[in-house]
């Protein structure tokens, strides 16, 4: 059996076989070889995989983006950020940390935010002399503050698997998110300095309102989407779908920039986007489905209770299991894997679900860019057409400065359940 | 012994009743198979999303699978009887009913065509509304827009008969749903709101007269069948042991979860005895239409309603 | 990094069938797109009516997610003919090209093997669905329907590859 779900997807990964297909192989020696279970099981968990209402986010956040970036929307919001912290050396890169936070707020898919943002920042960081690395790692990096800033489909999902309350998790993850994307420009302020590239230029009073003028649709976009949705007129997954409307309505009749034809274009891009992501997230269904009748993920947490760690040393294996299994599983199938049998060993030992919440969506979320791959890795090289190894060279640094981020967070419960104290008193 | 079958059971919750049931059955069928079979326990959905777990205890991927009988109607439509509000005039009662020797065999041949069975049900409480606007009298339904607990009609008429706008969501969304006020209030279970912490948004709840939720343990057929007729004596008569679960922890449970709604600032309204037999009325009226085109849901309904007027 | 399928341009009566089988599948993203469109339309109708007419649409989300299943199961095929599924071959890119040349000729077997089984199990557990008549929660819709796309999904990604396999050998001879 680890022969099946251990040995043999490994070595076809390494081979370079399509995702699906290393899954899909893994699964199926498994279940054909190894197991007394109907092989209705495959097709089982293949479909109720994609059969989730909250994952029409991914296309929607895709889609919106996708508008957004064909257009000038995703352009005039960055320029308006630009802008705004225009003086700074290093400032396209604060730029890109800055409208991904922004865009953090509106989207729950992480995948989106590399998308539209390294659409629009990818050629401008170039044309600064920004090192191809570095512009690599920051775009395949930065996206994962999306899932940790509020909304986020991870945390809605570890909420439904592990029993807490969703606004508790996004009250949560609002200073996590906030502390990350503040490392992040001081680091890229840092290497700019030292490198002497993407001068400063001084701040403009006129310029300033100008980019703001030439904003004010594209800065619609998140007043209506977080309006709309504090405002109770529709809730997280519908408000991507309403993204897609607006975008679309921005870009065909107030920009005019878009034809009927090419709104019809961005969707067949989108939908196939959405089948090159979605036939991975279902066949790790199946992964995940068979690790958990194999009792594997139980057996590894008999095997930490009976350790009887402090809790320090728990936190700090359960961060390494987590990061090990974020390299290789999609965040909705890690969660919905782990959350069940962690959370009853993180509450034995007196640690808060909803910090634990937000440690869980802070490893998946360095997961999503972590090599050998990830979501995000999979948008940088498919819709950015960056190179895979300079992919690879460039995170570096940027994960560490995650990991910093996942250690604070770990071990100082406050940066998290502040948000959640502030919420209930305002309550 | 060796170990010859494996007995999966699935659950969508964690450390309630549902997991209670599998320890039991773990303890009792284990020990009495000499470990010929073994069970497993699958809680908080490990085993996939409620329909997928349903359709697994058909193709017999999943042995046994726990959820609201709602969730077997896309099956079973005859389940649906258990739904229909008025059966019950409280939990005891509804208890006694579905113990009784007559019920089981009403129920026995249900999902048969489809390959399953019901091997043990129980309630889990009242249904309620938990909402932003406390609900004292069925006026205040009035113009609130309310998740229903499911998709089907017998849960949408009688609502939209009060004025209410019903909708149904996943309850992973009903709560941020609440929060940011896209929808006015859920109908689900104290258990369910005490356990996602509604309280964080909301404090009013009200149980709807005699409406309950119903669920269901289900066994795959073609596996009872392939025990032997031995081991399938053995695993039939511990789920029947297996059944004082619903007296002994269910209903202490429900206290637990009733005491956590109150200890958090949570209250409850409580509908007046005259406005309760006016709902049940308009209940009765609203779902006959959707009962007349269903006439063996009808058949079955109006079968367990006089077992329940016997066991009053 | 994205594989191509790296073949010569093809000629003659495999270049028809080439262009036919292109032909298809973009009128088939085309379906796919006007389909999400639909189901973003079909969301913000969904929104605006709720708001404002305090009614919702019935069944709107089932609607959606199916429309979300397709794009998956048959978009993969879309991309399977493309070539464009996501893989991590930095490592058999260093290969000497006789080792790459039989890594893809065995993923070509692993991708016929596999999408066979899938399209053998999931047309089952199809007709399982069809034959328990089992009907989807709010638009009482059979569901053998949606589960029926992971079937034509896959069937096509095995048709694709027998057909790169056949095309390819035709070339050669
Ligand atoms: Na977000
Ligand atoms: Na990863």
């Amino acid at each position: 059996m680890s022969f099946a779900l251990g040995v043999v997807p490994i070595v076809l990964l390494l081979l370079g076989f399509p995702i699906y297909l290393v899954l899909l192989t893994a699964v199926s020696v498994a279940l054909v070889f190894y197991m007394n279970i109907p092989l209705a099981a495959l097709h089982q968990n293949m479909f109720g995989a994609i059969d989730v209402y909250a994952l029409l986010a991914i296309p929607y956040f895709i889609y919106a983006g996708e508008l957004m970036g064909r257009g000038s929307v995703a352009q005039r919001l960055v320029d308006f950020v630009q802008a705004g912290v225009g003086s700074v050396r290093g400032s396209l890169g604060v730029t890109t940390v800055g409208t991904s936070a922004i865009f953090g707020a509106i989207s729950g898919a992480s995948v989106a935010t590399v998308a539209t943002i390294g659409r629009v920042m990818l050629p401008a960081m170039r044309k600064a002399g920004y090192p191809e690395k570095f512009t690599a790692g920051l775009i395949t990096s930065v996206g994962a503050i999306d899932i940790i800033i509020p909304p986020s489909i991870p945390m809605i999902i570890y909420g439904m698997a592990a029993e807490q309350s969703v606004p508790r998790l996004y009250a949560a993850g609002v200073i996590p998110g906030l502390m990350l994307a503040t490392m992040l420009a001081v680091y890229v302020i840092w290497f700019a300095r030292r490198n002497g590239i993407g001068a400063g230029e001084a701040f403009d009073g006129k310029r300033f309102l100008s980019a703001t003028g030439r904003g004010v649709w594209a800065l619609g976009a998140p007043f209506i989407i977080l309006g709309g949705i504090y405002g109770g007129v529709f809730a997280p997954t519908e408000a991507a779908g309403v993204a897609c409307v607006y975008a679309a309505f921005v870009t065909r009749f107030v920009y005019r920039e878009l034809s009927w034809r090419d709104i019809m274009r961005a969707a067949g891009t989108t939908a196939i986007f959405t089948g090159q992501v979605l036939i991975i997230v279902s066949c790790a269904a199946v992964f995940a489905w068979l690790l958990t009748v194999n009792q594997v993920p139980a057996t590894v947490v008999s095997w930490l209770q009976a350790l009887a760690m402090p809790n320090w040393a728990l936190l700090l294996t359960i961060n390494v299991i987590l990061l090990a299994i974020g390299c290789f599983l999609d965040p909705l199938s890690a969660i919905l894997l782990l959350s069940p049998l962690l959370v009853p060993v993180v509450k034995a030992a007196g640690i808060d679900p909803i910090h634990f919440g937000i440690i869980f969506t802070v490893n998946l979320a360095i997961g999503l860019f972590h090599p050998p791959f990830g979501m995000n890795i999979f948008v940088a090289q498919s819709v950015l057409k960056l190179e895979l190894p300079v992919i690879y060279r460039g995170i570096l640094p940027f994960l560490v400065i995650y990991l910093v981020a996942l250690m604070l967070i770990t071990y100082i419960p406050d940066i998290s359940l502040v948000g959640v104290n502030w919420l209930l008193r305002a309550n | 012994a060796a170990q010859q079958f494996t007995m999966k059971i699935s659950s969508p919750s964690v450390s309630d009743i549902t997991t209670e049931w599998m320890r039991l059955m773990k303890a009792g069928v284990e020990g009495r198979s000499g470990g010929r079979v073994k069970v497993e326990g699958y809680p908080a959905n490990q085993l996939g999303q409620l329909p997928r777990a349903v359709e697994g205890v058909a193709l017999g991927t999943i042995e046994v699978t726990i959820s609201a009988i709602g969730f077997y109607v896309g099956l079973e439509p005859r389940f649906e009887a258990l739904e229909v509000p008025g059966l019950f005039d409280d939990i005891r009662h509804g208890l006694r009913v579905l113990a009784d020797l007559e019920t089981k065999k009403v129920l026995s041949t249900l999902g048969a065509s489809k390959g399953i069975e019901p091997m043990w049900l129980g309630i889990q409480a009242p249904i309620s509304v938990v909402s932003h606007k406390p609900v004292r009298t069925l006026a205040d339904i009035r113009g609130q827009k309310l998740r229903t607990p499911g998709p089907t009609p017998i849960h949408m008429e009688p609502l939209r008969r009060l004025g209410a706008s019903p909708l149904s969501m996943g309850l992973g969304e009903a709560l941020p749903a609440m929060q940011n006020r896209t929808i006015d209030g859920a109908l689900a279970t104290i258990n369910i709101f005490s356990v996602f912490k509604y309280f964080d948004v909301a404090k009013s709840v009200t149980h709807m007269p005699q409406a309950f939720l119903v669920f269901a343990g289900m066994a795959n057929r073609a596996w009872l069948k392939s025990l032997g007729p031995e081991l399938e004596a053995i695993v039939r008569e511990e789920a029947a042991k297996a059944e004082s679960v619903n007296m002994a922890f269910g209903l202490a449970d429900l206290d637990r979860a009733t005491k956590t709604w109150e200890t958090n600032g949570g209250v409850f309204h409580v509908i007046s005895p005259a406005e309760s037999v006016r709902y049940v009325e308009e209940v009765r009226v609203a779902v006959a239409p959707i009962l007349a085109k269903q006439p063996r849901v009808k058949e079955d309904y109006d079968a367990l309603l006089a077992i329940a007027k016997r066991l009053r | 990094m994205n594989s191509s399928s790296g073949r010569a341009v093809p000629t003659g009566p495999v270049a028809t069938v080439d262009q036919f089988v292109e032909r298809m599948m973009v009128r088939l993203e085309d379906v796919l797109a006007l389909a999400f469109c639909a189901a973003v339309a079909l969301n913000f109708i969904n929104v605006i009516a709720r708001y404002i007419f305090n009614a919702s649409i019935h069944g709107a989300d089932e609607v959606q997610v199916q429309v979300l299943i397709a794009m998956a199961f048959l978009g993969a095929a879309i991309v399977q003919w493309r070539g464009q599924h996501l893989r991590m071959d930095v490592l058999v890119g260093a290969m000497p090209a006789a080792m790459q040349t039989f890594v893809r000729l065995a993923e070509v077997v692993f991708v016929v093997v596999l999408a066979g089984f899938v399209l053998a199990q999931s047309t089952r557990y199809t007709m399982q669905m069809h034959s328990l008549a089992r009907t989807s929660d709010a638009l009482g819709i059979p569901v053998w329907f949606s589960h029926g796309l992971v079937a034509l999904g896959f069937g096509m990604i095995l048709i694709i590859t027998l057909w790169r396999i056949i095309s390819v050998r035709g070339e050669r001879s």
